[in-house]
């Protein structure tokens, strides 16, 4: 375990990039009180509607997304992200997550359907849940977040996780499944 | 003699017009950079620029988003429709995995 203060340092050294991102997307971005827990409401496009109709006509809401980064341990270990469920605040599992078969960037969504035991994990290095039971046993310990291989999505600070993990939510296409 | 150097001025002012001033901002630092880029550069030797400048480590896969939209790699600035006085985000276009 990191002592908290060390985890602070951490965090308030790359806050004012990630802050600066935010502050220019028109985002919130909170800290928890007293807690080590970053929070950022996002928004995607609504899946598409079964007679096809797109946009403006269709007039269907954005799809709101509560996206949390449990940050105890970090940096010796990534964060924990999430998403929970935008009104209650509750872990709702796959509900919580955009549905996004592909990346915007190309190769596999970062955003994964995962049976045991959260329902869905952002499925990179920078994300705690990716590892142990997660998809990628294979990675090693969580410990590793830093060793990428080639090719692969690098995000090393809090800023990079969060404009990746927006980038891939605006190019979404509705939840992995309904809100309860 | 004249009208030859006053060419000469106008074509390098109109080449020089044609630069792509922008900002680039970085998430992991609060203030952007200025770049003045041809048009004619690929997005992602723009964006390896711009990582380098804000001191991103070699290993990662540099890439450039407009208005929540990541640009394509493969393409021109021009082609990928940045224009002058345009704000980017540096990203990383690396894979999922």
């Amino acid at each position: 375990m990191l002592p908290t203060p060390v985890v602070d340092a951490y965090v308030e050294e790359e806050l004012p990039g990630a802050r600066s991102w935010a502050d220019r997307e028109g985002l919130e971005l909170t800290v928890l009180p007293g807690r080590p827990i970053l929070r950022v409401e996002l928004t995607g496009p609504p899946a598409p509607a079964p007679d096809g109709l797109e946009g403006a006509a269709r007039e269907a809401p954005l799809e709101r997304y509560l996206l949390e980064a449990g940050l105890d341990d970090y940096r010796a270990l990534p964060p924990e992200w999430r998403f929970l469920h935008p009104d209650t605040e509750e872990e709702i599992g796959a509900a919580g997550f955009p549905a996004q078969p592909q990346s915007p960037l190309g190769g596999a969504s970062i955003f994964l359907p995962h049976s045991d035991p959260y329902g869905a994990v952002i499925c990179a290095h920078f994300s705690r849940r990716a590892y142990g039971n997660g998809p990628h046993p294979d990675w090693g310990p969580p410990t590793n977040w830093e060793n990428t291989r080639p090719g692969q999505v690098v995000a090393r600070t809090l800023g990079d996780m969060l404009v990746r993990i927006a980038l891939e939510v605006s190019a979404s296409a509705g939840r992995m499944a309904p809100l309860p | 003699m004249t009208d030859t150097k006053a060419g000469s001025k106008g074509n390098s002012e109109s080449e020089h017009d044609k630069k792509l001033h922008v900002e680039v901002y970085a998430p992991r630092d609060p203030k952007p950079k200025k770049f003045t880029w041809e048009p004619t550069l690929l997005v992602r030797d723009a964006a390896t620029e711009a990582a380098e400048k804000f001191k991103y480590s070699p290993d990662g896969t540099p890439g450039l988003s407009k208005q929540k939209h990541a640009l394509d790699n493969g393409v021109t600035l021009e082609a990928a429709g940045v224009l002058r006085g345009d704000e980017l985000t540096l990203i990383d276009a690396g894979g999922g995995v």
